[in-house]
């Protein structure tokens, strides 16, 4: 098991430096003038040469790429080039409350959905199976922001349950966090509800159509001893794995419902710093978000040898 | 268990003439193949129309082909006429209201579709030819081929499809490049498409996806022994994965297509949204949601409801066809 | 109808008319729902099982012999649903029991052992607690449950059953897993037991194993057994009566020796001629073969289901159906010419000659290691082999024996190690298929198992046929389309057959233009890699025919790779049995069958169970075949080999004994000594019952 994971962080390591590569590739394939973009058009030239200067943007490709990698190994962004502040400073709160609205949606979607999943292949081909199926088709595949807007229009404007506006002031008491984050969390629910419960549903289908479900059955166990013992444990696996995937993307794939509720998470970062052309917050926020992806997948393999011998079994070779 | 508890495609058309019977009769059991496989093909076009999921897929879908080829016949006003009252309530003349310079919410939404019509599609089609010369490469050639490229196609899963495109429009910006010769090869590539930087990104961005879909389909038949076969006569490993084996994996490769096109709806929706997709003055959903949603919390909703729900019919329909074709391929 | 049936007198209870049958099919009707419309795959199926009977259900794929039996447990595919007729289990009507009672039934009056036993316990949890369940909701205590599971696997002889319980399903071979799987379906002590081709894709010596199990285990149960079971000899040896299935049909039935020696329904006729009996030779002559195909299901038959496929058809026929005639004795059979089953012809005799020719191909110390995780497995070792033209060489051995490698390494497919010479009519051949010239890889093509695979589905059978001419013989378009055409009309393909894709084929066509691609080029040598093993036994006979001829004419010569040794033994002038990628033993067929042989083949004769009622010799081998990666010292046969010198065999490396002329042997012992010590086995098998051989058990080797 340990040299899997070993072998795994190295791997990890080498999708991380890719990462950071395409990144700056991308950031840079086009000429750009970071002082100007920070400065404004009407700056003077002088001005904004002396910026790039300050700030090595007029260093050849090669440097700038070298400081990237060795802030990557690092793990030392330095200041951003638009407001001169530690990267790690400006990140740390975006990070927290993405971490927070995540793991609230992911608290509110994992359980309903891998329940409809279960019950829709149980009652397959019948109408609450369709239903459920429909519905799962439905809301993953409509996007976040849309899925915002009509919540936040049907429960934030014509009901005023909750607060259309996500940023709730500093001091604001955990339950009422809730309150404010909800209409947010349950977009990105409604999204991942669907991928969830779907493979849930596909996985259970399999599961229950496999051979050793029909010992269990033959062997004149009860329905939910059938579910329970044989179904699934088997079923969770590629449920745990997509699973794994949405953690890495609520992170940072939710800029839609970020901007719709006005709430400052590591997206809108991003965004800002993207527009701005910030590369050592661009890179660090894209680095923690890749960071989070991948440690969310060797999660996700870990538990799932450990519920399967035989994935167990492929990890050790 | 028994074949016929496995009722396939194979196994209902089959024929045999284990010796070589009468002529005519072996014409009869060929007639009767011929007979059955159209039977099948007609079965299963039936089960297609009966799946209700299917007809109101294809019902909406169409419904918003014709109003982006024909908008400027049917809305009730001009889209980019802005001559009444700004945020005008829905009712009256203007039945989802204006928005805020004054335009027709409902002509907007009605010639909404355009623009995400053309490049969704193109998107698609482009990201499934680019993926799948690279899933076939990888599939066949494994080892080291496969390693380098798969690294480099978990790097690019490793972030939200959303996130990358947003950087890259970020960076080249969404409208035509000013050098002439980049244009119009985007032109060209793009098939006119209006905004063919979006195209392209997004096309860049599903193709490591349609990629590892692609791959799996090819290693699944790359150790199947016709490939052997293929060898042993001394075909080239060029006619193998694109005469042997491509033609076997069309059927995944379709439902992959059409999947695509859904995700390019949601992702081209949100770009625009996120003012980095499709440029004003177009009529684009996502763009009208952009322009409006911050005036939701003063009750101005009308410009962003109806535009949502727009996109949300429309995806919804294309996933609803998908999903028919896959259920109806799969029985 | 019903009245045809007399109440089946019990062979073994000795209550004979108040107990019910344990099974009783009624007149069953069932159907599929297929796109959307049900289509009937059981037509009005009847038959008594006693208690304590075997009862066995042969036909071919389709005929609805499984789906006859998962309805024997209302087990049916979701698009299944029985629409008619009764299934009384001890007297109790299953096809009107509630979800509860139909529990209460499974766990306590029937079992199921499956195909593939590989698939049939949950990967995720320990064999332990996977017997444990199938005691506890017998009511037992979980301390109870655990005690019965090791006296359950004590019971199906595993000899550490308590590091078995320890284990998960993977870690545990096939043969062992099918124990537990018993283990599990006996634990009720059932009135029925279905075993569903409880042997196929087990190896042969494996498969006699779990077969001797079943055997001395209904001794101490009166269970019945409904069995199926596609490979006739294991329905003879296991079975007291045999009903025969045709298209949802039993269109014969009665006491399994008469079946399989007197049948008198034509479809059995078709299907027993079909088989290589009694070390039927090629040279002897043709097999017979049924023209036709099963009808697609859901068909409308108003007449007899036979009726498109048997020589003896009339219009009434077509149009009756035929009533069940009782011949006395529990036999009956559903034909209305009954009087002139001896009318049904036999194929003329002698029609293939064997011939003696040249060398084609020369395989001198051929070897093959492959690496796996970091370690060198060798899976062919100094193999020493000739081929002469026109000859068929039979290559059996068990699985992991290495006769797909050396047929890869010959063709190419898996370069040998360097040492290793490969010569073709005397010229040096490249060990890798593209290093060999356009001429090298026309010589040699390939007939795969599975024609499925080895066919493109994306092509038509005349475009794969084209495309195998052209890239083989170079003949231009025109060219290559006439050949195309001669080539097709030899193997009867008809012209229509070559537009239409494989999907379209049945598999004993599909398997035709596999052996028409293979002769697109006319090459000197065929591999044929288990070429019938995917086939029906009429469908078999008809390929094997078709080889024949096709050698006959154009002197090709055959690797012919089989596990079935009838088949084997019809078709191949010389056979070499394999070993852990050695060849133990070689020589022409006859020889080879006769004996001396070597101790490995001794026992592959031994475990196929014969189809004629012979008495075999009972030699088992125990455990598994090792693990190619670590052989064991000496001869790599030694820790299974019921005749193992100590000292000798374990130490040193035997050397291969000349038999007779061309008959070579790998052992130890020499050939005189072994034709005493087999002889004296085969008479002391006559003498003694099953129960003294099975009780050997097995030990948990890993694999």
């Amino acid at each position: 098991m340990l040299p899997y994971i070993l072998r795994r962080l190295v791997l990890a390591l080498v999708t991380l430096w890719l990462l950071a590569t395409i990144v700056f590739l991308v950031a840079n394939v086009l000429p750009n003038d970071v002082g100007r973009t920070i400065l404004g058009p009407f700056a003077p030239q002088e001005t904004v040469d002396a910026l790039n200067a300050e700030l090595g943007t007029d260093d050849p490709m090669l440097a700038q790429y070298g400081r990237q990698m060795k802030a990557l190994v690092t793990f030392d962004y330095g200041d951003s080039y638009q407001s001169k502040r530690p990267v790690w400073g400006i990140l740390s709160g975006p990070l927290w409350r993405s971490a927070k609205l995540a793991f609230y949606a992911l608290v509110m979607t994992v359980p309903i959905a891998v329940a409809a999943g279960m019950f829709a292949a149980r009652k397959r081909d019948r109408l609450s199976d369709r239903t459920i199926v429909l519905a799962g088709l439905a809301s993953s595949s409509i996007p976040e922001f849309v899925t915002g807007s009509i919540l936040a229009v049907v429960f934030g404007v014509a009901f005023g349950w909750f607060p259309v506006l996500a940023s709730f002031p500093p001091g604001t008491s955990v339950v009422s966090q809730l309150r404010f984050l909800f209409l947010p969390a349950l977009s990105m629910s409604v999204v991942y509800f669907g991928y969830i419960a779907r493979m849930m549903r596909a996985s259970t289908i399999r599961a229950l159509e496999a051979d050793y479900t029909r010992t269990a059955v033959m062997k004149g166990l009860s329905q939910s001893q059938v579910m329970r013992t044989h179904v699934l444990r088997n079923a969770m696996g590629p449920t745990i794995s997509v699973i794994s995937v949405q953690v890495g993307y609520l992170f940072g794939g939710i800029i839609g419902v970020e901007k719709v509720f006005n709430y400052n998470g590591l997206g809108q970062t991003v965004l800002i710093a993207a527009k701005a052309k910030d590369l050592p917050l661009l890179q660090a926020s894209v680095v923690i978000i890749g960071i989070v992806y991948m440690l969310s997948t060797l999660l996700a393999d870990i538990v799932i040898a450990w519920l399967n011998p035989r994935a167990r079994l492929e990890l050790g070779s | 268990m028994d074949e016929e508890l496995v009722s396939t495609p194979g196994s209902d058309q089959v024929v045999d003439l284990s010796r070589s019977g009468p002529v005519t009769m072996q014409m009869t059991v060929l007639q009767q193949a011929a007979v059955e496989r159209k039977q099948a093909r007609r079965e299963r076009w039936q089960l297609l129309r009966r799946r209700p999921g299917f007809l109101i897929g294809a019902g909406i879908s169409l419904f918003w082909v014709v109003c982006a080829v024909l908008y400027d016949r049917i809305t009730p006003f001009d889209p980019f006429d802005d001559l009444s009252t700004p945020l005008a309530r829905p009712g009256g003349e203007h039945w989802f209201g204006t928005d805020q310079i004054g335009r027709d919410v409902l002509s907007r939404v009605m010639a909404g579709s355009r623009d995400v019509l053309v490049i969704a599609p193109i998107s698609a089609v482009i990201s499934v030819v680019t993926g799948t010369l690279l899933g076939l490469v990888m599939g066949y050639y494994r080892g080291l081929v496969d390693d380098v490229l798969s690294r480099i196609v978990e790097a690019f899963l490793a972030l939200p499809v959303v996130l990358v495109g947003l950087l890259a429009l970020v960076t080249f910006g969404s409208s035509e490049p000013e050098n002439g010769f980049l244009r119009w090869t985007l032109k060209i590539l793009t098939l006119g498409a209006s905004e063919p930087v979006v195209v392209i990104v997004v096309a860049v961005l599903f193709t490591p996806i349609v990629a590892r879909t692609v791959r799996a389909a090819v290693m699944a038949e790359r150790d199947l022994d016709y490939v052997t076969s293929a060898r042993l006569r001394g075909e080239t490993n060029l006619f193998i994965m694109t005469r042997e084996i491509l033609p076997n994996i069309v059927g995944p490769i379709v439902v992959e297509l059409t999947v695509r096109i859904g995700y390019a709806i949601f992702t081209v929706a949100t770009l625009s949204f996120l003012g980095v997709g499709v440029q004003p003055p177009s009529p684009d959903w996502g763009l009208i949601i952009s322009d409006h949603y911050s005036l939701m919390n003063g009750g101005i909703w009308w410009p962003t409801l109806f535009p949502a729900l727009a996109i949300a019919s429309l995806v919804i329909a294309v996933n609803l066809i998908a999903d028919s074709i896959q259920a109806v391929n799969d029985r | 109808m019903t009245d045809t049936h007399s109440p089946d007198e019990p062979r073994r209870s000795t209550v004979a008319t108040e107990v019910p049958p344990a099974l009783a099919v009624e007149d069953l009707e069932v159907a599929y729902v297929v796109r959307g419309i049900p289509r009937q795959v059981l037509r009005g199926v009847s038959f008594h099982v006693a208690p304590g009977e075997a009862y066995g259900l042969v036909g071919e794929s389709g005929c609805g012999k499984s789906t006859t039996a998962y309805s024997a447990l209302r087990y049916l595919p979701r698009n299944g649903r029985i629409t008619g007729g009764r299934v009384l289990v001890d007297g109790s009507d299953i096809t009107s029991m509630s979800d509860a009672e139909l529990r209460e039934f499974r766990a306590s009056k029937a079992s199921m052992v499956y195909q593939d036993p590989g698939s049939a316990l949950n990967p995720t949890i320990k064999v332990g607690p996977q017997v444990v369940e199938a005691f506890r909701i017998l009511g037992q205590s979980k301390t109870e449950a655990q005690t019965s599971a090791l006296h359950a696997l004590q019971r199906v002889r595993i000899a550490d059953p308590a590091r078995v319980l320890g284990r998960y399903p993977h870690q545990l071979s096939g043969g062992m897993l099918q124990r537990v799987v018993i283990a599990m379906a006996l634990a009720c002590n059932p009135r029925l037991l279905v075993l569903d081709e409880p042997t196929t894709g087990l190896d042969a010596t494996v498969e006699a194993e779990v077969l001797d199990l079943v055997r001395a285990l209904r001794t101490d149960t009166d269970s019945a057994i409904l069995l199926i079971a596609h490979n006739l000899g294991v329905i003879r040896s296991m079975c007291d009566r045999v009903g025969v299935m045709y298209a949802g049909t039993v269109v014969e039935e009665g006491d399994a020796s008469q079946i399989f020696d007197r049948p008198q329904h034509p479809y059995t006729v078709g299907l027993l001629r079909a088989l290589p009996r009694r070390g039927l030779r090629k040279t002897e002559r043709s097999l017979a073969t049924i023209p036709g195909a099963l009808p697609q299901i859901g068909a409308d038959l108003p007449g007899c289901v036979f009726v498109d496929r048997c020589e003896l058809a009339t219009h009434e026929c077509r149009t009756v159906p035929p009533p069940v005639v009782d011949l006395g004795d529990g036999r009956s059979s559903r034909c209305h010419h009954i009087d002139r089953i001896p009318e049904i012809r036999e194929p003329e005799a002698g029609a293939v000659v064997a011939s003696e020719g040249e060398t084609v191909l020369q395989i001198a110390g051929v070897s093959k290691t492959f690496r796996q995780s970091g370690h060198d497995v060798p899976a062919l070792v100094g193999v020493d082999l000739s081929l002469a033209d026109g000859e068929t060489l039979g290559l059996v051995g068990e699985s992991g024996s290495g006769k797909s490698t050396l047929a890869k390494a010959i063709l190419g497919i898996h370069a040998p190690d360097a040492g290793g010479e490969l010569t073709l009519d005397q010229r040096q051949l490249a060990t890798k298929i593209s290093k060999r010239s356009s001429d090298d890889k026309r010589a040699m093509q390939i007939v795969f198992q599975n024609p499925d695979s080895a066919l493109n589905s994306a092509w038509t059978v005349r475009k794969i046929l084209r495309r195998s001419v052209q890239k083989l013989t170079g003949l231009n378009q025109q060219a290559a389309d006439d050949r195309v055409a001669v080539l097709a009309d030899h193997l009867r393909l008809s012209p229509r057959h070559l537009d239409l894709k494989p999907s379209q084929l049945s598999g004993g066509l599909k398997q035709r233009v596999a052996i028409a691609r293979a002769f697109a080029g006319d090459p000197r040598i065929v591999v044929c890699d288990e070429p019938t093993s995917a086939l029906d036994v009429s469908v078999q006979a008809a390929i094997l025919n078709l080889l024949a001829e096709l050698q006959a004419e154009q002197r090709t010569s055959y690797v012919f790779i089989s596990h079935d040794l009838g088949v084997v033994r019809y078709l191949a002038d010389r056979i070499a049995v394999m070993y852990l990628g050695r060849i133990m033993e070689i020589g022409a067929t006859d020889d080879v069958f006769a004996g001396p042989h070597h101790p490995y083949t001794e026992a592959l004769l031994s475990a196929v169970p014969s189809v004629d009622g012979e008495p075999s010799t009972r030699i088992r081998l125990d455990g598994e075949i090792p693990s190619p990666a670590n052989p064991p010292s000496g001869c790599v046969f030694h820790p299974r080999c019921p005749r193992f010198i100590e000292g000798t065999c374990d130490r040193e490396e035997p050397p291969m004994v000349e038999v007779s002329l061309g008959h070579v042997i790998r052992c130890h012992i020499p050939p005189d000594e072994l034709r005493v010590l087999q002889a004296r086995t085969a008479a002391a098998a006559d003498a003694t019952e099953v129960d003294a051989v099975a009780d050997s058990v097995v030990s948990d080797e890993p694999r």
